[in-house]
This record gives C-alpha cells, structure tokens and sequence, in this order.
C-alpha cells in the first residue's frame, strides 16, 4: 500500500457513533413492538367474533388485549426507570470529575 | 434476543454511523439512516445467522440507503471542495488537516464511487468484496478505484502536497 | 397526528385513574403529539390480564408476580416530532402531586436548561408499605407518566430496569466470534451500477 492510500486509511477510519446512539436505538426498537402490538389483537379479535362460541371467544380477546397493554405498560415503566437511572449515573459520573 | 440484538448495535455502531458519515458528511442524517438500518436489523433478526453474517447485513444496508439518499435528493456534501482548509505543505503521516482535505475530497466523488472509495479504505474491504456488497461488477469497482485515486493524486499535487 | 389509544374503556369501564387523571392531562396535546400511548388497567383488568400471563416466558413469568398486589397501572405517554411541544409547567404541575411526607423522590433529576431532561422515580408510602409509584420521563420529544398503584416492593423496581425488552447496556461486555463468512445480504433494491467519474 503506498502514500496516499495509507494515509486514505487514517482519514477514512472509523468514527465513533455520537454518544446515546444504541440508547436511542433500542428505544426506538421498543416503540415498533408497541405499536405492532396494537393491531394485531383488534384484528385477531374480529376473525375470532365471526364464527360460534362469540362470547367465549371475546373474552378470550379481552383477555389477550389486556395482558398486551400490561406487558405495554410493564415495558414503558422499564424504559422510563431506566432512563431515570443512566440520568444518575451520568450526573455521578460529571460529578466524581470535578 | 432482545440482549443479542443490544450486543450487535454496541458492536456494529461505529462502522455502520461510519460508513453513512463519511458518505453524506452530515451527522444528523448520517444518524438516522444508521438508527434505520438497526432497526430493519431488528424486524429481520430471525434471519441472520451469525455476528459476521449481522456486519455484512448491515453493511450491506447502509450503503445501499446512502446511495438511495443521494439518488432520491441529490444531496451534496455541506461543505464542498473548494471550502476545505488546504495542507500547507507536504503530507506528514497522520496529518489531520491532511486526513481533513482527503475526506472531503472522497465526499466529492461521485455516489457509487465514493462509496467505493469508502468500504476500501474505512472497511478494508478487497475489490472482490465491494462488488458482492453494492451488487456491482467487480470491473467496475476497480474502475472507480483506480480512476478515483488518480483523481485524488493529481488533485494533491495541484495543490502542492506530495502524498 | 396518530392517536393509539390502548384503553381498558374500550369495553366501557370508566377507569377512576385518580392517581393519573389529577397528574396530567392529555387532550390539550393530542393534536401535536405523532404518538400517543395510554394504558388504564384496574384491579379487574389486572386481574384479567393476569390469567392469560404465560407460566413459561420469563417476562410474563415475572409480571404475574408483579401483579399479586397491585389495584391499577396506568401509562399516559406522548411522542413528538420536535422539540418544545408540551410545557414545562404540565412536568412541574406532576410534581407538585406528589409532595412529601406521603411521597419520597427516589430519584429526581431536573436539566438546568430548557428542553432539557428531566427525569424522576417517587414512591408512595403509608410509613412502612409502598401504595404506589409514579416515574415520570420528560425528553425533548417525549413525555411519560407512568402511576401504579398497589403494594410493590423496591427489588421488584429494580427489577424492571433491565427487564420487558429493556436490554440493560451496561452488563455485557463486547465479544466477537469469529464466524463463517456471510451468505446471505439483506433483501432490498439492488444498488444502481456504477457510473464512471
């Protein structure tokens, strides 16, 4: 490899990815399983409601949409103490600097 | 999964925000499309087999919405070439004003050029792979290898700095 | 403007969300929010939730455990498309519901500069037991408030950091295996062919 193409190298090396990148990846990861998990139950619930046994069948949907708005909940109220505790962390972190 | 996809986004990040960075010289937009790609990672994850086989997805990915970004909005580097600090002198090892100017120059290339110019010398990619990533005959790449390093030189030295 | 509404009410319950209901209201920002996420589940839809939890995911298996004292958990979450869409007032007005002896600020995190972070954990407690907690997270384009009421204990807190899909970043450390090469590339549009210089 001459020169100029080492020195291409270093001027194209890698860079590091801007501070909170994967943070806010995951988050963003989270919020497409929160909204796919909207749907999909208020479809299944329609099928479900044409053929017999319609009552059984809706509390069965009932059911399955209330355990996926808990899990919802469940994974917000994770995300948010999460977030509340990296907010700790870094202030700690600033401050054992000084 | 959820621990194995975080593992691969701490793994993968700088090469992936890399790779659009260099591309389209423009951070907030070279961080979108890399959060875009994680996440096309993420709906498509029970179809990768291995950390290798996750890189060279994401490679893959990335450049190709790079190159769609400038095809759909003809988007030009912020600062063009005739902007860039220039070397004073001749080029010392590690030069950062040097590293500065070359950067800017590959951003000037064209779109498939200048990504090629990227996997080569950011990913230490070889001509044979370049063309299995952006899907280009493997003449091609070295074309725009070769007529962009020769671009690059005589530019160099138009400038009076031997590299 | 997208509006989702997960509501408990969508089978005609009036959910009495006292706890949530007093701490912030959402209409006024429904036309600017993109997203917006609200969860009401009381005791009975707690309880009905419960029922239909797997005994094998380990999530589920740990929610169910979660459950056993708690009489609701409600979720009002908001997600804009830029930043200063909602008022620092509705993040102070949360706050002051909250004062103490009744609540403790377990964590309370405020930036000094507008728009910035604001962050908090506080808990309810009747002297010995804890009747609640609310987590309230203000970002420059979100802000979530999150009640549960009932009895819930500090480990099962700290629990939920790292848990439901929130991996937890800061526990393992980066290992690569050296893989067979890859074989197959991600299905898009196929790049344009080059064009010389």
């Amino acid at each position: 490899m001459n020169d100029l193409e080492r020195q291409l190298r270093h001027a194209l090396r890698p860079k590091p990815a801007p501070p909170g990148f994967a943070v806010r990846v995951l988050e963003r990861t989270v919020r497409t399983r929160r909204r796919a998990a909207f749907w999909i139950p208020a479809a299944a619930a329609a099928g479900l409601l044409i053929t017999g046994g319609i009552v059984h069948q809706r509390d069965v949907a009932r059911g399955e949409e209330a355990k996926r708005q808990l899990l919802t909940a469940l994974e917000i109220t994770a995300e948010k103490i999460h977030f509340a505790e990296s907010k700790v962390r870094r202030l700690e972190a600033l401050e054992q600097r000084q | 999964m959820e621990a194995d996809f975080a593992e691969l986004v701490r793994a993968n990040e700088s090469q992936v925000y890399s790779l659009a960075w260099h591309y389209l010289r423009n951070r907030p937009r070279a961080e979108e499309l890399a959060q875009d790609v994680f996440l096309d990672l993420y709906r498509n994850l029970g179809a990768i087999q291995s950390e290798d086989h996750a890189r060279h997805w994401l490679r893959v990915a990335i450049c190709r919405r790079c190159l769609d970004e400038t095809r759909r909005r003809r988007f030009e580097p912020v600062n063009g070439l005739d902007h860039a600090p220039e070397p004073a002198g001749p080029a010392e090892p590690g030069d950062p004003l040097l590293a500065d100017f070359l950067e800017r120059m590959v951003a000037s290339l064209g779109g498939p050029a200048r990504m090629v110019m990227i996997l080569r010398y950011q990913e230490d990619l070889d001509p044979a792979d370049i063309a299995a990533v952006l899907d280009m005959p493997l003449a091609t790449v070295k074309s725009h290898l070769h007529r962009s390093l020769e671009k690059l030189r005589e530019k160099l030295t138009r400038k009076g700095v031997k590299a | 403007m997208k509006l989702i509404l997960i509501a408990g009410a969508a089978w005609a319950l009036m959910v009495q969300a006292q706890d949530l209901k007093n701490l912030i209201s959402l209409e006024k920002y429904s036309a600017r929010a993109a997203e917006t996420v609200e969860v009401n589940l009381d005791g009975n839809m707690l309880t009905m939730a419960s029922r239909f939890l797997s005994e094998r995911k380990p999530d589920e298996v740990q929610a169910k455990r979660l459950l056993a004292n708690l009489k609701g958990i409600y979720v009002r979450s908001l997600r804009f498309n830029k930043d200063g869409e909602y008022s620092q007032a509705d993040v102070d007005h949360v706050r002051s519901q909250l004062p103490s002896p009744q609540w403790s600020r377990v964590v309370d995190v405020r930036s000094g500069r507008a728009g910035g972070d604001n962050a908090g954990v506080y808990l309810k407690t009747d002297g010995e037991q804890i009747e609640g907690i609310v987590v309230l997270a203000a970002e420059p384009k979100e802000l979530t408030v999150v009640s549960i009421v009932g009895n819930i204990r500090p480990e099962q807190i700290k629990e939920l950091s790292g848990k439901f899909g929130i991996p937890d970043l800061g526990a393992a450390g980066a290992s690569r295996q050296n893989a067979p090469k890859a074989a197959a590339a991600p299905k898009a549009a196929a790049a344009p062919k080059g064009k010389d210089e």
